[in-house]
């Protein structure tokens, strides 16, 4: 049985942090992090695609939403949810088919979470970006965006994981 | 009619697929909804569609402009006839003082626009609309032309259409008149008092002149032309129609019957300002700096 209430306040605790922290925070215009994939990319891996789908158009769609931003979250998340099985296949050089959550997200090594982690958000963030500028002009900017924006999102999303996967292994 | 046995591979075929079908069906509703948030969207989108749907827009357009042809041809001698009136002049004048005269070389309503910092390109209406709150036009010039955002759309004979909001290879998109996030200055003639003229989507021939000062000598049938940097002085918006002081007596907002026939656009003139770039930073600092 999985600890369903570890995934709602995970669920919870990343969205406020987003919305009420992130989102508000003016670091510089190429670093804006974005740290709400990490509850796509911490969910049970044994669940069905469809639902992973479901639960990134709901993720997307509060956000938003909530900023304003009218289906660019949600067109976003979409290609993520769809292709994270092919990512932890090629990150954690195993099938997941047969695996679960419990055994697979925690049993993965530092540098293979980290692998995981930075794949999806690259990704996800080139997307992001790609989609808020539409623009071949403002490609170099689009780019460093994505470069700049990438790193703290990845260092903020790893640590967000690390500290999940520890209380979801302390509780087995 | 379907059979059992097509009915089954149906069924087969989408529970084999309805992952990827409902991956679709969101990205698309997601996309759709961001596509149409906002007019910079909605322009950019119309912008990378135009460059596959381009072709196909033009031809059409082509047929309808062929019924077109006699009143644009009516134009076009028009600007002829005074652009040989003003080549007489010019000679005339060369002949009698054997110098040219800046007045004989202008454009006779628009004396104070220094048009060497302007460069113009033609271009033809590939696809338009003015049934929408937020219409565009697609032009058949890009960036392969020499086209830019910000470079400004009028009618052969110089009146108002919209400026460029986004450009593919060979296409870009306008940000027209009648879009009702379009906001341009609009100066009365005759003086120098100007307000902010914009569209409330009610009617494709009538535009607002909001927020023009309680002392500008306005009268009904007074132009009004564009004031912005974007354009070059004398670009006609249209004509006052009504108007009204607004309730607190501080200004007049009056309506304007709109120059150019949007339902009819064809041939087009893209005017750049070469100095444009250079106002934007200017102001861009100053802002940074005073705000």
């Amino acid at each position: 049985m999985y600890r369903y209430r570890s995934y709602v306040w995970l669920f919870a605790a990343v969205m406020a942090m987003q919305i009420l922290l992130l989102d508000n925070l003016s670091l510089s215009m190429w670093l804006r992090p974005m740290i709400f994939p990490a509850v796509i990319l911490l969910l049970p891996i044994e669940w069905r695609t469809v639902w992973v789908l479901l639960a990134a158009a709901a993720t997307g769609w509060i956000l938003d939403g909530v900023t304003g931003c009218q289906g660019l979250y949600t067109a976003s998340l979409l290609p993520l949810a769809m292709v994270r099985p092919a990512i932890i296949r090629l990150t954690a050089n195993r099938g997941v088919e047969q695996s679960d959550q419990t055994e697979l997200l925690p049993s993965l090594s530092r540098k293979q979470l980290l692998a995981y982690i930075s794949v999806s958000v690259v990704l996800h963030h080139a997307l992001f970006f790609a989609l808020e500028s539409m623009s071949a002009t403002l490609l170099w900017y689009t780019v460093a965006k994505i470069a700049a924006g990438s790193l703290l999102s990845i260092l903020l999303s790893w640590l967000v994981a690390s500290y999940f996967m520890s209380k979801i292994s302390a509780g087995q | 009619m379907f059979d059992n046995g097509k009915m089954y591979r149906l069924f087969l075929f989408i529970k084999r697929t309805y992952v990827i079908l409902l991956f679709l069906l969101l990205e698309i509703a997601a996309l759709n909804r961001y596509a149409s948030s906002t007019a910079y969207t909605q322009a950019k989108i119309l912008a990378r569609t135009t460059a596959v749907t381009g072709a196909v827009n033009g031809a059409v357009t082509d047929v309808g402009h062929y019924f077109s042809l006699s009143s644009e041809n009516a134009v076009l001698t028009e600007r002829l006839a005074m652009a040989e009136a003003r080549l007489a002049a010019v000679a005339e004048s060369e002949q009698s003082t054997g110098a040219l005269s800046a007045d004989d070389l202008l454009p006779a309503d628009s004396l104070s626009t220094d048009w060497a910092q302007y460069q113009f390109y033609a271009a033809r209406v590939v696809s338009s609309s003015t049934d929408k709150p937020r219409n565009f036009v697609v032009l058949n010039r890009g960036l392969a032309d020499g086209i830019r955002e910000d470079m400004a759309v009028v009618t052969p004979d110089m009146k108002l259409i919209g400026y460029i909001v986004a450009c593919s290879e060979r296409y870009s998109v306008v940000l027209p008149l009648l879009n009702t996030t379009f906001r341009v200055g609009g100066r009365l003639s005759g003086g120098n008092h100007f307000g902010s003229v914009s569209w409330d989507a009610r009617s494709p021939y009538y535009v607002t002149l909001g927020e023009l000062s309680k002392y500008a000598d306005i009268s009904r049938g007074s132009a009004v032309t564009v004031y912005s940097e974007r354009f070059p002085e004398g670009i006609l918006i249209g004509h006052v129609e009504e108007y009204a002081l607004n309730s607190a007596e501080t200004a007049y907002s009056a309506r304007l019957k709109v120059a150019a026939d949007m339902s009819s656009i064809y041939n087009v003139i893209i005017i750049e300002n070469t100095h444009y770039g250079e106002v934007e930073s200017l102001l861009d600092d100053a802002v940074k700096r005073y705000n």
